[in-house]
């Protein structure tokens, strides 16, 4: 039997499962295990796998770090300083976190330009290229947001900075500021408002896009089927 | 790629040759019952002969391939009356051999072996971040120094849970912790006197002794005191209850 064969037995079994009696999340795995990859899946289309599990890596070890951080300005610190010397391993899921990320970002980057540079952006997949680039610009935001939270000098720095150049837009740029920072100076409400931002919206938004990514690459097929 | 030349035995013959010599005999053994007397006897029989043989153990059955050759066939045939014989194919077909001599049951150990090893690598380290740290665990203490950090007869401070606090080292083993700031106006951090002995707040003159309690000046209250224990040189501060 072939390997596409079995793969659609194993559809057929898990329509038939218990789970996939009742709903369709079996069978739609099972259609994922047996969709069939161009011959041509290679070169560097392994970065979108890359950023993907980077991306599982970093949703983990940031959901582990959020169980000892506390996001106020006179503890935000000592946690972040309790959390590497000592939680026991923790220094490592800190600099996962922290590499990870980094990682992810060049990761996202070098896939966007890969796809550029072999004008995979092209109809029909214009849609893939779009949710690609909010992705790109949501984890920015993840890496502008989550380097405050430590609440140390560089982070402080840091988003004073990035402030400052938000401010320097033209016409709203001041009131935008104002509202990120949640007041006047950079403080209390601002690390409550960029923490609340980096563990619950951002999440939410980069999951959905990245359904919106995967659900419309499924229907197009990866580049490569038609070519 | 079709199935036919995937996953095959190397030592069976390729595609296009002729496949086993008539009289060609695959006899199945129930290993759980042989005793050694009738495996040294079919291993002597097996090895006697001028002929391929090979063996495999799978799911508590032993498998014997014997391949016929001219000189031996009638040797090969008498192999299949062993009585510790379970059942004889003759002139087995190449998929009942396969299936015999196939090494998916051990790819398929290997694999999940890797798999259990590999998650319990990643579980380790996760279950070790979630067990707190055991002073924390033990009730309330929070690491506020070092003991090489602090001079004989030095102070430190240190904010815990967003309060200044002076980690003050009177001898070698002495150690005190009080909360900084001053009762008297909340804006002022008291210092360390180390050639009083005292605790003064540069404000307004508030004087404290080591215990927290008010020597002169116009402070209300005394300074808490909190419980310090030292371990392993690192100093251990009790976190205030409420």
């Amino acid at each position: 039997m072939t390997t596409h064969g079995r793969n659609v037995k194993r559809m057929r079994r898990a329509r038939s499962s218990m789970v996939g009696a009742r709903s369709r999340v079996a069978s739609f795995l099972a259609r994922a295990a047996a969709t069939r990859i161009p011959q041509r899946f290679g070169g560097l289309r392994w970065l979108s796998v890359a950023a993907i599990i980077l991306f599982v890596l970093q949703s983990a070890t940031g959901a582990l770090l959020s169980l000892y951080y506390i996001p106020e300005p006179g503890a935000a610190y000592q946690s972040t300083r309790f959390i590497i010397t000592d939680v026991p391993v923790g220094w490592l899921i800190r600099s996962m976190h922290h590499w990870a990320g980094e990682l992810l970002l060049l990761t996202v980057i070098a896939h966007l330009l890969v796809v550029l540079i072999g004008r995979r952006y092209r109809a029909p997949r214009e849609y893939e290229w779009v949710f690609g680039v909010l992705m790109l610009c949501v984890l920015l935001v993840f890496r502008f947001t989550g380097r405050l939270l430590p609440w140390d000098t560089i982070g402080h720095a840091a988003s004073q900075g990035g402030l400052r150049l938000i401010e320097s837009v033209p016409v709203f740029g001041e009131t935008v500021a104002w509202w990120l920072r949640g007041g006047e100076v950079l403080g209390a409400n601002t690390l409550s408002r960029f923490f609340t931002t980096h563990v619950v919206l951002l999440p939410w938004l980069i999951v959905a896009l990245l359904v919106a990514h995967m659900l419309l690459l499924r229907r197009h097929g990866l580049s490569g089927d038609d070519e | 790629m079709s199935d036919t030349t995937r996953g095959r035995d190397p030592s069976l013959p390729a595609d296009g040759t002729s496949w086993l010599a008539d009289g060609s005999l695959l006899l199945v053994i129930t290993a759980d019952e042989l005793s050694d007397a009738d495996f040294d006897r079919l291993q002597l029989a097996a090895s006697s002969l001028s002929a391929e043989v090979k063996w495999a153990r799978r799911a508590g059955r032993l498998a014997l391939l014997v391949e016929s050759t001219p000189a031996s066939s009638e040797a090969i045939a008498a192999l299949a009356d062993d009585p510790a014989v379970e059942y004889v194919l003759r002139n087995p077909s190449r998929e009942e051999v396969r299936r015999i001599f196939s090494r998916r049951e051990l790819l398929t150990v290997a694999l999940w072996g890797t798999g259990v090893m590999a998650a319990a690598c990643i579980a380790a380290p996760i279950a070790m971040f979630l067990r707190a740290p055991a002073h924390e665990r033990a009730g309330g203490e929070v690491l506020v120094a070092r003991a090489e950090s602090i001079p004989v007869g030095g102070a430190q401070s240190k904010v815990v849970d967003g309060e200044d606090y002076l980690i003050i080292r009177r001898t070698e083993d002495e150690y005190h912790a009080l909360t900084a700031t001053c009762t008297h106006s909340e804006v002022c951090l008291v210092e360390w006197d180390e050639k009083r002995g005292e605790l003064v707040c540069p404000c307004h003159r508030g004087i404290f002794d080591l215990h927290g309690n008010v020597i002169s000046g116009p402070p209300p209250r005394p300074l808490e005191r909190r419980e310090v224990s030292v371990r392993d040189g690192r100093v251990y501060m009790r976190r205030s209850q409420r």
